[in-house]
């Protein structure tokens, strides 16, 4: 061969060699920079799943540090029935296991439509834990976390309730749900194509839920759930509210609903029970309502507490002849006496005195009619009529608490003013949330402070010798105030038979540390505020009061009950 | 530096580092599924580099021995070759549907990787004694008829791969040894047209083979690995996911750590990579072409240039495969892709290249081949000093003689 020929055909190989390399550089420089992208998407949608990582949720404490709702760990348990071997023999057991229904059980694993069934959602850990022991094919196991209310009953429709997937659906667990929730991270897994993870890359942790205190103390809302309920108990009620609130503070360190149930069987009660109704639900006052008629006739200073009125039984308004109570003749009774005698023909005359635009001022004045602002989710406004809208007879009813509806907080509220020298403060239920600071609570003033001190005599009495002597607590001075009002029938008139029978007031009455309020709804036996609802005030009222260790303002009544 | 060794240091560092390459990249590509498989993360990189310590030992071997010595060896390497590839098709052991293997206790032996080498050395041999074939009968007799043999025995395997290593690697030879381009071909349209046709009445391979042209069609059939490749590459991007960052290897690229390795480098080093790759293997054609250059015997010439097509063109098929441009016939790439004889069959030639390189390819030899070496070797680059003076034609051709060392010592 040509050395020559050779050569130049070396050259044109090596020519040939620098065409095929260069086409290949240019084809890496195509794939690898102009196309690195879209193929690098392509591959991140292949290799990559993102997940959730849950975030614990917040615990809820009582004020005093006692857990309430807290998240407990559990274990989901899941099971491929496909890889089931025989479910008739896998089933019982793991029903016996779980304390689930053995058919139901043997329904789900012996499924074979389906590669993934839910055993138990957040099962018990130790049971599952058992369970797992077994090492039965086709069941798989998974921590989650569950919503656990450690004091069962207690303050059930206050807290309400967080479901399965770790949401609030109602109650504080609701209007707290973004604090307690926190945030779920987020992590990046890659994974070949058998599902193994290669690679994890956290790119947001998960925060947990911040924990949360509420103004409610456990053994206050205890006692004051065990009287609430033996007194629907004891007079055949429908249901019930008590709440006991802090005047100064607007803290509700009590809020109980009658009948309860166990915050963990949420989902198993009816929506009637849910409720809490202290917030939700409205009711005609009847005579606890007089205080604001009282309190805007004195503040507007038509009348001083002891100018007297000579008062027949009977007055007739408009269309209507309102009466008081009890049968009597006429009588002159003073302001106080209206008040503690609980007259309607007397609370209709000073509503006269003022007028229906005044009057309706002072409704809105003690904040009936809107919403107090508690921090509980779906609190009612109740239903109180503008001043244009009135009837002729409208005047005979609203100043004794007729044709007007408040939620138990409103009522409780506007007596907690009173207890506070003439300060409304808004009531709450949360003491904090997370690290921060409390919250400054608003507050008005919607009578002086001698008006104030004027109203709380004339509660005293009541208690003294006026229609709530059952409300008398041995060592304190009581004041307060019953309410017998005979419930809306449906055909636009009352019932002569449905009534709320409820008390409000506070203790001791020269240095209020509580307001206590007890509705219960349609007592059988008993219809009067004064019969039905005072003693349970008394109950409630006298075991927080120990509690709170505060010192009685009455100690020659002490002497005087205590000595044999 | 005596004549040729710039060549051959070029060509032994670029082995060099394409196996120490190789042996990482191997293990990068094998080490997580070795760990599940046999618990062991190195098993694949530990087999691989005592091939690479076989393979360099051989390559030592051959640098030191004459490489003429090797054309008489020629026929001997043909019939072992023959006798091999007939034995692995009823001895061997089947893996992944192909006879490829004959099996030694622990080692395995792929005889078309020596096939290869034996039909280089066969075809240099042949070329240096004749005149080029100047038509497609001289062609046909007898280098076309002993290739069509060996491919008839790959076939069966079947090796797809090395048969066309194989025709690629001796239309190399062919062309340097001077034979018209119009044969050429016409030869290999002949060989190409059967090829294709033996592909295409087997409907399975043929949608395999032919799936580069449009691999997204089938991403997840037939296409699948050239788009698992294409998006490996890609996902690397310039710089790449780093060293052992690679998710492709991770079961989704079938064939990570032999055929298809490539995707696992352009995936974790990127185009960086890539790039350095192509250019180690651009670097191996420049070194041993100029040693087929400078050599002035027609057997080491040949012989050269069939060593270098045959690591080049196997890298270039590899390469252009793995991204897209040709088909998957299943070439693995030099030195880099896990497989034993591969790399201990692309050591040893480049054993004889560094020998054809340095020393005992003395241009004068090559034409007076009785003298021995000593002082008749001055004789004889003079005798074919006179000879390629008196041929030379062109100012270059003057030039390198004028260079040479003999021309120096003369002015």
């Amino acid at each position: 061969m040509s050395g020559r020929v050779a050569n130049r055909r070396i050259r044109l190989l090596l020519a040939v060699f620098a065409i095929v390399f260069g086409v290949t550089l240019v084809r890496a420089v195509w794939l690898q920079g102009v196309r690195a992208q879209s193929l690098g998407r392509m591959a991140a949608s292949q290799h990559r799943t993102t997940v959730d990582l849950a975030a614990n949720r917040g615990t809820i404490y009582d004020s005093a540090g006692v857990q309430l709702a807290l998240g407990e760990q559990a274990i989901t348990v899941y099971a491929d029935p496909l890889q089931i071997r025989d479910a008739t023999k896998v089933a019982p057991a793991v029903a016996r296991i779980l304390r689930l229904d053995p058919r139901q059980v043997y329904e789900k694993l012996s499924d074979r439509k389906h590669g993934f069934v839910y055993v138990e959602r957040k099962a018990d850990a130790a049971r599952a834990a058992r369970l797992q022991r077994l090492h039965i094919t086709g069941l798989g196991f998974y921590p989650e976390e569950r919503r656990f209310y450690p004091q069962h009953g207690i303050a059930a429709q206050v807290l309400g309730y967080a479901g399965i997937d770790n949401h609030g659906l109602s109650g504080l667990e609701l209007a707290l749900d973004k604090p307690l929730a926190g945030r779920a991270g987020r992590e990046t897994l890659v994974r070949d194509p058998l599902g193994h993870v290669l690679d994890s890359i956290v790119s947001r942790p998960a925060r947990n839920g911040s924990e949360v205190s509420l103004t409610i103390n456990n053994v206050i809302q205890a006692q004051a759930e065990q009287v609430l309920r033996q007194t629907v108990q004891r007079w055949h009620a429908k249901d019930g509210t008590a709440i006991v609130l802090d005047p100064h503070t607007g803290a509700v360190l009590a809020m109980a609903v009658a009948p309860s149930y166990d915050a963990n069987n949420f989902p198993g009660v009816s929506k009637d029970l849910q409720r809490n109704r202290a917030v939700t639900d409205t009711y005609e006052p009847g005579s606890t309502f007089k205080l604001v008629t009282v309190a805007g006739a004195l503040s507007t200073g038509l009348v001083t507490p002891q100018e007297k009125f000579r008062l027949p039984y009977e007055i007739q308004v408009a269309d209507r002849r309102i009466h008081d109570a009890e049968l009597r003749g006429t009588e002159t009774m003073s302001v106080a006496t209206i008040l503690s005698k609980s007259s309607n023909v007397g609370a209709i005359t000073l509503a006269q005195l003022l007028g229906k635009d005044r009057l309706a001022s002072w409704i809105s004045r003690f904040d009936f009619g809107r919403p107090t602002g508690i921090d509980f989710p779906g609190e009612s406004q109740g239903i109180v009529l503008p001043a244009d809208k009135w009837s002729g007879s409208t005047i005979g009813n609203v100043p004794i608490g007729q044709g007007i509806a408040v939620t138990p907080i409103q009522m409780a509220s506007a007596y907690a003013a009173i207890a506070n020298g003439g300060m409304w403060t808004k009531p709450h239920l949360v003491e904090r949330v997370g690290d921060g600071l409390a919250k400054p609570v608003a507050r008005h003033r919607i009578v002086t402070r001698w008006i104030a001190h004027e109203l709380t005599s004339m509660l005293q009495n009541v208690v003294l010798d006026g229609t709530g002597t059952l409300a008398r607590i041995p060592g304190y001075h009581v004041a307060g105030k019953t309410g017998t009002a005979a419930k809306p029938d449906s055909q636009g008139g009352y019932s002569t038979s449905k009534y709320v029978a409820s008390f409000v007031g506070f203790a001791p009455a020269t240095r209020p540390r509580i307001v206590v309020l007890v509705t219960v709804d349609e007592p059988r036996g008993a219809i009067w505020g004064g019969v039905v609802a005072a003693p349970a005030f008394k109950a409630i009222a006298q075991q927080t009061l120990q509690y709170l260790s505060a010192p009685p303002d009455a100690p020659a009544q002490v002497t005087a009950t205590s000595t044999p | 530096m005596t004549k040729g060794q710039f060549e051959a240091r070029l060509l032994l560092l670029v082995s060099f580092g394409l196996v120490a390459f190789g042996l990482v990249m191997v293990y990068s590509a094998t080490s997580a599924s070795a760990a599940l498989e046999n618990g062991d993360p190195a098993y694949y990189v530990k087999r691989q580099a005592i091939y690479a310590a076989l393979g360099l030992v051989l390559m030592f071997v051959f640098a030191r021995f004459r490489f003429q010595a090797l054309r008489k060896l020629a026929p001997v390497l043909v019939t072992t070759s023959l006798g091999l590839l007939t034995a692995v098709l009823v001895l061997g052991s089947t893996v992944n549907g192909a006879r490829r293997w004959l099996t030694f206790g622990p080692a395995a032996f792929q005889p078309s990787e020596l096939a290869k080498l034996a039909l280089a050395v066969w075809a240099a041999a042949y070329l240096a004694r004749r005149r080029p074939p100047s038509t497609l009968k001289e062609l046909w007799r007898p280098i076309g008829a002993l290739s069509c043999v060996f491919a008839g025995l790959l076939m069966l395997e079947p090796d797809l791969g090395t048969t066309i290593a194989i025709f690629v690697m001796l239309a190399g030879m062919l062309l340097v040894a001077g034979t018209p381009v119009r044969v050429l071909g016409a030869g290999l349209s002949i060989a190409m047209a059967l090829g294709v046709a033996a592909i295409w009445f087997e409907p399975y391979r043929r949608a395999r083979i032919f799936s580069f042209v449009n691999p997204w069609h089938d991403a997840q059939g037939a296409g699948f690995q050239i788009v698992q490749a294409m998006i490996g590459l890609g996902s690397g991007g310039i710089f790449g996911r780093g060293l052992g960052q690679s998710i492709e290897k991770a079961n989704f690229l079938p064939e990570a750590h032999t055929d298809m390795i490539f995707a696992i480098i352009g995936e974790e080093l990127g185009l960086v990579g890539a790039t350095a790759l192509i250019a180690a293997y651009a670097t191996f054609a420049y070194a041993g072409l100029r040693i087929a250059l400078r050599c002035r015997d027609p057997f080491g010439k040949a012989l050269a240039t069939g060593v270098t097509v045959l690591v080049c063109g196997q890298a270039a098929i590899n390469i252009a495969a793995v991204m897209g441009l040709a088909p998957l016939t299943g070439i693995p790439l030099p030195f880099v892709s896990y497989g034993g004889s591969s790399l201990i069959v692309a050591l040893a030639g480049v054993g004889i290249l560094l020998n054809i390189a340095v020393g005992h390819g003395g241009e004068a030899r090559a034409q007076v081949r009785d003298r021995g070496r000593g002082n008749g070797g001055a004789r004889a680059a003079g005798a074919r000093r006179r000879r390629g003076a008196a041929k030379a034609r062109r100012p270059s051709e003057l030039r390198r003689v004028a260079g040479s060392r003999r021309g120096a010592t003369r002015s």
